[in-house]
Formats: structure tokens, C-alpha cells, sequence
């Protein structure tokens, strides 16, 4: 005899909700859940309730646990952030893994936010300057490197790749800026900046990406702070281009700084180029000496007004620089055990802050596991491989 | 019978069964520590509170719901192990409609309970659903909000304040005052 179907109580609203969220339309989860569009759209309007079997195909589709799709009521929507910085400037909606990080990226702030506002020994306060686009990138720039202590020397002591990002993410999580490191699609969004009031300043960067471009990422994201940009919900196009010229400016201006540039092309190698002059080993010689990729490096001489190569090789530079982010990167989190992988992409300020928190009684277990995804019982991993990175950055 | 699991109500003996939360089984096995590092339950007491829970996990009066046991597997697998050798008896019934709607009715009271990215089912809402549906005391050693020092963790919602909201309350007892009652500790 066949077996009768269990009708289970889910709102409607919820199961809509949690298929917008995955970014399916009613077909593509039609399909996927073995129902018609027509049986799916019954569902969803409340004309009848799901089976249990449909509902744990909804769990498995749309990825979510039983427990949400149970919600009496949608969640409310994720804040929404247009500040993302995209290797192809894509317009519209973000791609589901960007919408996954920059929920968990809240996630992340909200918890420290909180935990702060505790114990304000968790974090040094940041203390960020403000800027407008009446202000120069060069100059705030000059003023940041100054504020952080970010000497040429520092710069130029870290080898080039892991170690001059780890260095930078450092510094900024000395100065209370929480870095996270996400595996965000490169193609949909290479960083994202969070602010807001009584909010921790955060900022997501993708683990899809050469070391150079995370860096120079970094920073556009840190310029979007200066310019308090996650609050800009409703931009205009042009207002957005606006704010991306600048913060792609300022990050140029505080990795390469003007007087160090010039410096630069008065040691032997550079003294005698003229603008034409130079060639793809100069740029890559010059790059390698700010840690910076060519194409930075190149774009930069050419906003200076020393060399021409930008504009004479744009194509060829950014087809390098494509390429160097497709190349596979040592530090793929596959196989890489959680805690090492949670301190890679929570980094010391975040990991440390909320690690703290829990040995003073501030969360307990099971939010420490649901916020950085580390196992109870790899806690003590998570803590050894806490303090070795951070030896690391004081290194 | 055991002396303590009798609750007499209008003279009737009334079987009370327990439903145990996470958190308290890491309190007691030194899993989670007090702020100060200390322990909730030294050793020697958590060894007798052990034997204790034992012996109601044998009569069938000591469940545990699908949600802790899986909080238990990541967390504290000696303590699911444990209880997990007392057999099905130990194990909740699986999740049914009656739970379902009582667990929709608790987070729609309680909304800060659940958080939408969160990828696991949380245990804490589960388990008041449970007590609800099947009539179960709750042992937790949580303390209810008003009673934590932290004011983040004041304005939070706690397995006793969710007990305390429910209409009828949902009864629940600290694993020490259980442990009191039952005589597994020395006066």
C-alpha cells in the first residue's frame, strides 16, 4: 500500500524566500525538486502545504537546515552593500557565494560589534579618517601611511606574495580593522567594505586572486572606508564610479607612494628612462620593489606621468594580470584542516576577538562553532594556530 | 524506583523524563569553563552526577534530542557515547508535525534564537519544542538572562527564559539542583 504523504506546516512566504535566496527561479527549483513549476507555485502561494519529502528536498536545494525553512516569517533582508569591487565591473545582483560572504561577513561584525561594545580591550579602536571626493587620495593616502606607521622599510621588508599580505592585513587589524578572507567568485567581487554606526569597520577580501591583487584590493576596500562608503545604499552610477576611481587612486597612492615612485626612478636601473622608454621587465622590476603587480605598477607611472608603457600595453597587462589570478594558489583551502583554514579567513583580529569572548563567558560554544565553523573540539587547534599566525605578523 | 523521579501530583506518581541540553553535558565534563577558567563541576562530582544520569538513561528517562546529539558529536563525544550505550531509549522521537508547529510557535516568540545562516538546526529552540510536545523536564545549566553579568548576554534568549515564556511553562531544572534531589551528591 502506498504510503501517505506527511503534509508538514512551513510558510509559504519562507519557502519563497529561501529559493529567491539561492537565486533559483520557480523552474530551475521545480526541476530540481521533481515537482512542476505549477506544484511549486501551489506551494509557494499557500494553496497547499509541502510533503516532508518535498521539504527535505528544500533543505538539500536550497541549502538550508530545517529549522529555517520551518520560520514562521521570512528573515529580514540582508543589508544591502553596492560598494563591491568586481574584476569585471558586473552590474546587478551579486553572485550567490558573494551574497554568502558578505551575510557571513556580517555575521562576523555583528558579533564583534557586540562584544566590543563589552569589553573594548578586544580590538584597538579604529580610528579612521573621513574623507569626501573633495579630498585628494594622494594626500589622505600620504596621511594613512604616516597614521599607521607604514614605512617604505616595513613595506619593503616583507617578500613579495603571502607574506606582504599577511604584513598589510596585519597592520590594518592592529588598527582595529577586521580583515576577512573569503573565497568569493573573482569575477563578481574581489572585496567588499562594511561600516556603519557603532560597527566595527570590516573588510571581506577574496581568496580567488593573485597575492598583488588582494593587496591592491585590500586597500580600495580601506579607501572605501575613508569615504564611509558601505552606508551609500542608493548610489547613482555615476556617483559609484565616482567612488571607485577614488579609492582605486588611493590604494595606488598609499602602496606606491608618490615620493617613493620618484625615489625609485632615481637609482640606476630607471634613472635614465625616459616615459617610452620603458619595458615589461622596468614595470616588473618596479612592481616587485613595491610588492604591487605590473599592472598597478604600471597604471601608477602612467597617473604620475612617467612612463607611457600603460597605455601602450593596457591589453597585454591586464591579460597578465588575468592570468595571474587563474593560476592556481598554494594557500587553496581543499584539504586544509578548519582551524587553520578558519585563522586564514578570520585572521587574528576577528578569530582573536571572538576566541577571547568566549574564554571570558562573552559567547559560548555553540556560537563560537556557528560563527567561525570550527568544531568544539578543535578549539584548542583553532588557538594554537591562532597564536602561531600572529607570531608570524609581529615577525 | 528511584526516589526523586516521583513527582506526586494530587497523589498520582507521575514519571518525569528528562530531556538533556548540550551545554550542560560540556559543563559537566569540564568542556565549558566559568569565565575564571574554573570548572562548574569538579571531577569527583561530575563521576557521580555520570553514574546518576546513567541510571536514568537506563530506566528510559533520560532523552536526547536529533539536534544535541549532533551539538554532542562535535563537541563532547564521550558524553554522546555515553548516553549513546543505554540504546534507543536514550534517543527522542524523530521530529513530527506536533514538533514542528511547537518549535514554529517558540521562535516566533523568541526570534533572537535563530539566526537565517545559520547551516545546523539549533539545538536550544528544538529542545523546548520537544518539552512541550512530549511533556519532558528540561536539564540545563544555562542561567536565565537576568541572571548574566554581561549585558550583551543580558538582552539574549536562554533555554530557561524560553521554558519560563511557554504557555504552560515548560518545567526545567539545573543538572545540580537535579542532582540534589536525586541524592547523587553528598549532602
Amino acid at each position: 500500500m502506498a504510503r501517505r504523504p506527511q503534509y508538514v506546516p512551513a510558510t509559504p512566504e519562507v519557502l519563497e524566500w529561501a529559493r529567491n535566496e539561492r537565486q533559483m527561479s520557480l523552474r530551475e527549483a521545480a526541476d530540481a525538486l521533481e515537482l512542476t513549476t505549477a506544484e511549486l507555485t501551489a506551494i509557494e502561494e499557500g494553496q497547499r502545504p509541502p510533503t516532508a519529502d518535498v521539504l527535505r528536498a528544500m533543505m538539500r536545494v536550497y541549502g538550508r537546515s530545517e529549522s529555517i525553512l520551518l520560520l514562521p516569517v521570512p528573515p529580514p533582508p540582508a543589508p544591502q552593500v553596492t560598494d563591491r569591487r568586481s574584476a569585471g565591473r558586473r552590474e546587478g545582483a551579486p553572485e550567490l557565494g558573494t551574497i554568502r560572504a558578505l551575510r557571513e561577513g556580517r555575521l562576523v561584525q555583528g558579533l564583534v560589534s557586540e562584544l566590543l561594545a563589552e569589553d573594548r580591550e578586544l580590538l584597538p579602536r579604529a580610528q579612521i579618517v573621513a574623507a569626501t571626493e573633495e579630498d585628494d587620495p594622494e594626500e589622505i593616502a600620504r596621511d594613512e601611511r604616516r597614521r599607521l606607521r607604514a614605512t617604505i622599510e616595513l613595506q619593503r621588508s616583507w617578500k613579495a606574495g603571502g607574506p606582504s599580505l599577511t604584513g598589510w592585513r596585519a597592520l590594518l587589524q592592529a588598527h582595529g580593522v577586521i580583515v576577512l578572507s573569503k573565497d568569493i567568485p573573482r569575477d563578481d567581487c574581489r572585496g567588499v567594505a562594511l561600516t556603519g554606526d557603532g560597527l566595527v569597520p570590516l573588510i571581506i577580501v577574496t581568496t580567488d586572486d593573485s597575492y598583488a591583487g588582494r593587496i591592491f584590493t585590500l586597500f580600495h576596500e580601506y579607501g572605501h572606508l575613508i569615504r564611509r562608503s558601505a552606508s551609500y545604499c542608493a548610489v547613482g552610477f555615476q556617483e559609484a564610479e565616482e567612488l571607485e576611481r577614488w579609492c582605486d587612486r588611493f590604494s595606488a597612492a598609499f602602496l606606491m607612494p608618490r615620493a617613493d615612485v620618484e625615489r625609485l626612478l632615481t637609482t640606476q636601473r630607471f634613472r635614465s628612462l625616459e616615459p617610452g622608454d620603458w619595458t615589461l621587465s622596468d614595470i616588473e622590476r618596479g612592481a616587485s620593489w613595491f610588492r604591487v603587480s605590473p599592472f598597478a605598477f604600471a597604471r601608477r607611472l602612467s597617473d604620475l606621468g612617467l612612463s607611457t608603457f600603460y597605455r601602450r600595453h593596457l591589453r597585454e597587462l591586464w591579460e597578465r594580470d588575468r592570468r595571474a589570478r587563474r593560476a592556481p594558489r598554494p594557500d587553496q583551502s581543499a584539504g586544509v584542516p578548519s582551524p587553520v583554514a578558519a585563522v586564514r579567513e578570520f585572521g587574528t583580529a576577528a578569530g582573536g576577538a571572538i576566541l577571547e569572548a568566549l574564554h571570558r563567558g562573552l559567547v559560548d560554544r555553540s556560537e563560537f562553532v556557528s560563527a567561525t565553523g570550527v568544531r568544539g573540539d578543535q578549539i584548542g587547534d583553532f588557538e594554537k594556530h591562532l597564536a602561531e599566525q600572529r607570531m608570524r605578523e609581529s615577525a | 524506583m528511584t526516589q526523586g523521579r516521583l513527582d506526586l501530583q494530587g497523589g498520582e506518581p507521575l514519571l518525569v523524563v528528562y530531556a538533556i541540553d548540550t551545554s550542560t553535558l560540556m559543563w559537566l565534563d569540564g568542556l565549558n569553563l566559568e569565565p575564571d577558567q574554573s570548572r562548574r563541576f569538579e571531577p569527583q562530582e561530575s563521576a557521580l552526577i555520570w553514574d546518576g544520569l546513567d541510571r536514568l538513561a537506563s530506566q528510559g528517562c533520560l532523552k536526547t534530542i536529533r539536534m544535541v546529539r549532533e551539538e554532542l558529536a562535535d563537541n563532547d563525544r564521550e558524553a554522546l557515547e555515553r548516553i549513546a550505550s543505554h540504546g534507543r531509549k536514550t534517543l527522542a522521537p524523530a521530529v513530527t508535525n506536533r514538533t514542528r508547529a511547537a518549535f514554529r510557535s517558540v521562535v516566533a516568540q523568541f526570534p533572537n534564537v535563530i539566526n537565517p545562516d545559520w547551516k545546523r538546526d539549533p539545538a536550544d529552540p528544538w529542545i523546548v519544542a520537544y518539552a512541550e510536545t512530549y511533556g519532558y523536564t528540561v536539564i540545563t545549566d544555562e542561567l536565565p538572562a537576568r541572571l548574566h553579568a554581561s549585558r550583551r548576554n543580558q538582552r539574549r534568549t536562554f533555554i530557561p527564559d524560553m521554558c519560563d515564556g511557554r504557555t504552560p511553562p515548560v518545567p526545567w531544572t539545573s543538572l545540580r539542583d537535579l542532582a540534589s534531589r536525586e541524592g547523587w551528591l553528598p549532602a
